[in-house]
């Protein structure tokens, strides 16, 4: 390996931003901006889609580390709700929720050997929360019918419990760390995957629920959501780790100087 | 990969000249209005807003072609939401169409109903309400103006220089992604040919992976390029544009507030 591919970008100034240079989180950014033009996937149901912004933000905190990753994803939630505001129609809300939480949460789970005693307990906060709104806060008061139970439970469970259990299990706190940067492809692509599912599918419960609140979603209407995204979300995050490997491999062997905190 | 059609134009029109600041609070009063809970009466409250943004579009001079790829864009979540809406909604009672019956827990399947669709109308002003302001900013007001406003709201300087930069280098991703694209057709790898899913999963590769190399060694030259020219001395930087705000802008955004203040004393006082 030469000597270029072993330099970490690492020094602490005014234009690295968690280790990585601000030119690089910016151009980052900008690419997260500018894929939010491009569909991936129709929404269930119709009436929009997600953008392949959504998968950029989330392998950011990958290439960029995980502070770097979750700044890029932030600035290119703006400019994506700026050249493309019909990706992006709740604005803010959109940029917090479609593209700055998919990099925070990813970012969580790589660090998750260390945090899984912040990520367990956030999950099922989100999941509760998730489970609450909108069909029991704000209820019937905001319009929204009863939703069958312990069935809506169960559903809404599948999205948060199998990442807490990833997360306080050796899978997430031993195995998913080594096999990320691991130089089995197998292991890699498992790692990674692994990652983004875990991230995603909590991500999938506070990016639905603004947008259930908006369009006022029956009782009937959110329990078939539930389980018509459950698929979908594999699916995404599956897209997300095939898309992921070759540029990381790519990266590893272009000779760029590398950045803490990255898997490559 | 489409264009963006919501850039701006160099106009000189009121709404061009309009301070960037009173621009920005019309778009997060914006936000405020459609995230308050909805009711089918709300609908006037609705229209006020939406016509208000209508008359700042027709004042701004913006052309029709970019509020019909607007409306284009949108037609999908419409007809998803008067469907949705139209057979699920908890209080409607009179049936407009009948297919059968399919009762399940609070909704009859089987029915489209008046107030349902008349519900999920009043949900799509609400969207229509909540996508025309953010246009409207972004078609009348130039970069420098938004960097400049974004330092009046004290928002640290490298993160303004990193949204403006971020900005001005989507262009080059456009001709960069357009390269990238056009070498491989060269090499019969058709990414507009290919169908939703095998696009996914096999399309992107062949373009993102030299994209992003491309890109990062692009961002080291820009990083050289930040340093030499001093980026992160300790000294106060200048503006690109020095804005001034001027009597007009106080009306104008009298008159914002004022709307703002009608519409939410109709939806709460009423």
């Amino acid at each position: 390996m030469s000597q270029q591919t072993e330099k970490v970008s690492s020094r602490k100034t005014t234009g690295r931003i968690g280790g990585a240079s601000i030119a690089w989180v910016t151009l980052f950014g900008a690419l997260i901006g500018v894929t939010a033009l491009i569909p991936i996937f129709p929404y269930v149901g119709g009436g929009g889609y997600v953008p392949l912004a959504t998968p950029f933000a989330a392998i950011a905190p990958l290439l960029l580390g995980p502070i770097g990753g979750i700044v890029a994803a932030i600035i290119g939630g703006v400019i994506g709700m700026f050249i493309a505001p019909a990706a992006y129609p709740l604005q803010l809300v959109d940029v917090i929720i479609g593209a700055a939480s998919p990099a925070i949460l990813v970012a969580l789970m790589i660090k998750n050997k260390s945090l899984w005693m912040i990520n367990a307990p956030l999950f099922i906060v989100i999941g509760i929360l998730g489970w609450l709104v909108p069909f029991y806060f704000p209820g019937a008061r905001g319009g929204f019918g009863k939703v069958p139970e312990p069935l809506y439970f169960i559903l809404a469970a599948l999205y948060w419990i199998p990442s807490t259990i990833i997360a306080v299990t050796p899978l997430g706190t031993r195995l998913m760390p080594e096999w990320i940067v691991s130089k089995k492809r197998t292991q890699r692509y498992a790692g990674i995957f692994l990652v983004i599912l875990a991230a995603m599918l909590v991500w999938w419960i506070p990016w639905t629920r603004p947008y259930w609140y908006l369009y006022n979603f029956s009782s009937e209407l959110g329990v078939a959501t539930h389980l018509a995204y459950s698929w979908w979300v594999v699916a995404l995050s599956a897209i997300t780790a095939v898309i992921t490997i070759p540029i990381i491999e790519a990266l590893e062997r272009s000779g760029l100087p590398k950045i803490e905190g990255s898997i490559w | 990969m489409r264009a963006p059609v919501f850039r701006y134009t160099h106009l000189g029109t009121p709404i061009h000249r309009l301070h960037p600041l009173v621009k920005f609070l019309y778009v997060m009063l914006t936000l405020v209005l459609v995230m308050y809970p909805i009711r089918i009466t709300d609908i006037p409250i609705l229209l006020i807003w939406l016509g208000f943004s209508a008359v700042l579009w027709l004042i701004a001079r913006i052309e029709l072609r970019r509020f019909t790829t607007l409306m284009k864009i949108l037609v999908g979540t419409f007809i998803f939401l008067l469907l949705i809406q139209g057979f699920t909604y908890r209080g409607g009672h009179t049936p407009l169409i009948t297919f059968g019956h399919l009762r399940l827990w609070e909704a009859d399947l089987g029915v489209i109903t008046r107030e349902g669709v008349v519900f999920g109308l009043v949900l799509c002003v609400r969207i229509l309400v909540a996508t025309s302001s953010l246009p409207l900013f972004v078609m009348t007001t130039p970069t420098s103006g938004i960097m400049t406003a974004m330092g009046k709201l004290r928002i640290p300087q490298t993160a303004t220089f990193m949204f403006v930069s971020a900005l001005s280098f989507t262009t080059l991703l456009f001709e960069m992604w357009g390269s990238i694209v056009d070498a491989q057709k060269l090499r019969a790898f058709d990414i507009d040919s290919m169908n939703v899913i095998k696009r996914a999963f096999k399309a992107y590769i062949p373009i993102l992976t030299p994209l992003i190399l491309l890109l990062f060694r692009k961002a080291n030259d820009f990083q050289i390029a930040m340093e030499t020219k001093g980026f992160g001395a300790p000294i106060k930087p200048t503006e690109i544009e020095v804005l001034t705000a001027r009597p007009a802008d106080y009306a104008w955004l009298a008159f914002i507030i004022a709307v703002f203040v009608t519409c939410t004393v109709l939806k709460f006082g009423g």
